[in-house]
């Protein structure tokens, strides 16, 4: 792999993440293709250039799995299978809104998952999440909102992360 | 109550999450750090992909459609108990229907079924919800109206809310009560035949061995005894014990029923327990070393003598530092601390007395 500058890398890898988190959102039902695509991911991840990968693991993780993604589209269009994935992967990377479906129906049946994954939290952390995702508060606005403490935010706000990735994803 | 048991895969969840956050602001030293774990496993790969993909899917939602945060506060109070998986994680919380007699009417199953679920938005609001607290935990509860309930280590709430009043039934230890300002629905605290009223306002209500504390940090509270019986109360004209109490002050009601009169005291102080910080002033040493229970429970501490267990002190204190308490009492010439096994026994020192040379 080309050795990027940091900044570069960083650039890169945000425009992948939004391609690649597209694919993910429409598998995150799917943990058969998630798992395929983690170990491809991670074989190339050690094989990567050890001080470019140490400085900026994040984004190179996002454009060794987007690379792995194109990689796989191209195999399919070779052998003739062009499915709809990689028209909307196309298409997505040119909009700026890329990771979020463009048909109203989907988008509200994406956001209609989202408030059922998150009434399944316990609700002080879902409340938590949405406050720091959504409204963008700092940890201290939200312990004084919530009247807990800023340590307290901290530690539900890392278990809200960890508990939704386990909700299942209906479909 | 917040253990994340479970699998090897939720654990990584977990980590994956952590760094989901620290990367925000990582310096290049956990940067590498996060780039060796990463390289660890094909494991932390996938949910650090899954992790990062429902952080955008979280933020995209925020321009999409705003989760109401009302309603998720709604959901601490009603929904959560029906929720199935939540069940199990939440032993502490009851639920219950305080209404036995449709169950005893005796129709079908069907039939019943049928009448409560035509009823359900008039049974969710007799809904009533019990938080309890162990040993040295602290939790704060959002209630549905926007009124949030601190609650002090080893306490514990019956909370009952309907649209015509707020009903909170101290059971045990002490909490802070932050009301939502709502006029129609009066907010009572009740505890052992006293009760707390407010309207939008901070107060505090602390349950002693031998009375019960209350104190204002903003707006205004009313105290009154509850008589056991409020319709025999009315006609024969008993007089109800009644006192207002504002910002500032505090008040205390005795075993007997007694309300004392209010006496300033300073805010901050009493709010310090939410900080784990126990400021005493004047206050006997058999209540401090209660107070200190609450956080730890060992060493259990024991005070000999009912003169030194109402011997008054002053002092501010680490809650989850007994030993703070015991250096400064061992400090003090006329104190004796002893070990005995697990518990540790604070008594007076004998008197010595010296013979003359």
């Amino acid at each position: 792999m080309k050795s990027l500058l940091p900044k570069q890398a960083w650039q890169v890898a945000t425009q992948y993440k939004r391609q690649l988190h597209s694919y993910l959102l429409r598998r995150l039902g799917k943990p058969q293709n998630v798992d395929d695509l983690a170990q491809e991911v991670y074989l190339r991840l050690l094989r990567i250039d050890d001080a470019d990968y140490m400085r900026t693991p994040l984004a190179y993780l996002y454009r060794v799995a987007s690379n792995v993604l194109s990689d796989w589209n191209e195999t399919e269009q070779r052998e003739g299978h062009v499915t709809a994935d990689s028209e909307e992967i196309d298409r997505w990377s040119e909009s700026a809104e890329a990771a979020w479906p463009e048909n109203p129906t989907d988008r509200l049946e994406l956001a209609e998952q989202i408030e059922r994954a998150l009434a399944q939290l316990p609700p002080l952390q879902a409340t938590i999440l949405v406050l720091f995702e959504q409204e963008g508060l700092t940890y201290q606005e939200i312990a004084q909102e919530l009247q807990i403490s800023v340590h307290t935010v901290e530690k539900y706000l890392t278990l809200a992360r960890a508990r939704i990735r386990a909700v299942k994803w209906e479909r | 109550m917040d253990e994340f048991k479970g699998t090897a895969e939720e654990l990584i969840a977990r980590e994956a999450a952590r760094w989901v956050q620290q990367l925000k602001t990582a310096t290049p030293k956990e940067q590498a750090e996060f780039a060796r774990w990463l390289r660890e496993s094909r494991a932390h790969v996938r949910e650090m992909l899954l992790a990062s993909s429902w952080e955008t899917v979280l933020h995209h939602l925020g321009h999409e459609r705003k989760v109401d945060i009302d309603r998720l506060r709604a959901a601490s109070d009603n929904v959560v108990a029906v929720t199935p998986s939540r069940r199990s994680s939440v032993p502490k919380r009851v639920l219950a229907l305080r209404w036995p007699r449709f169950a005893a009417v005796g129709l079908s199953l069907a039939i019943t079924a049928a009448v409560l679920l035509g009823a359900l938005p008039f049974l969710r609001e007799v809904l009533w919800h019990e938080y309890a607290t162990s040993v040295g935990e602290q939790r704060a509860i959002a209630l549905a109206d926007g009124s949030i309930v601190s609650l002090n280590a080893r306490s514990s709430v019956r909370i009952e809310l309907s649209p015509e009043r707020r009903d909170v039934y101290l059971n045990d230890g002490q909490a802070l009560f932050s009301v939502a300002h709502d006029k129609a629905r009066p907010f009572r605290v009740h505890v052992d035949g006293s009760v707390v009223q407010a309207v939008g306002t901070k107060f505090d209500v602390h349950r002693l061995a031998g009375r019960i504390e209350v104190a204002v940090l903003e707006g205004r509270v009313r105290v009154e005894r509850e008589h056991p019986d409020a319709v025999a109360a009315s006609s024969l004209q008993v007089l109800v014990e009644r006192t207002q109490l504002s910002e500032g002050e505090a008040l205390s009601i005795s075993n007997t029923g007694t309300i004392s009169v209010p006496m300033p005291v300073n805010v901050s102080e009493i709010s310090a327990w939410r900080q784990r910080r126990l400021v005493f002033r004047d206050r006997p040493l058999g209540e401090i070393v209660e107070e200190f229970q609450r956080y730890n429970a060992k060493p259990r501490l024991i005070v000999e003598g009912d003169e030194l267990r109402e011997r008054l002190f002053n002092g501010v204190f680490d809650a989850d530092e007994p030993e703070t308490l015991l250096a400064y009492l061992a400090s003090d010439g006329s104190i004796a601390l002893e070990r005995r096994g697990d518990d540790l026994v604070i008594r007076a020192r004998p008197i010595v007395v010296q013979s003359a040379p």
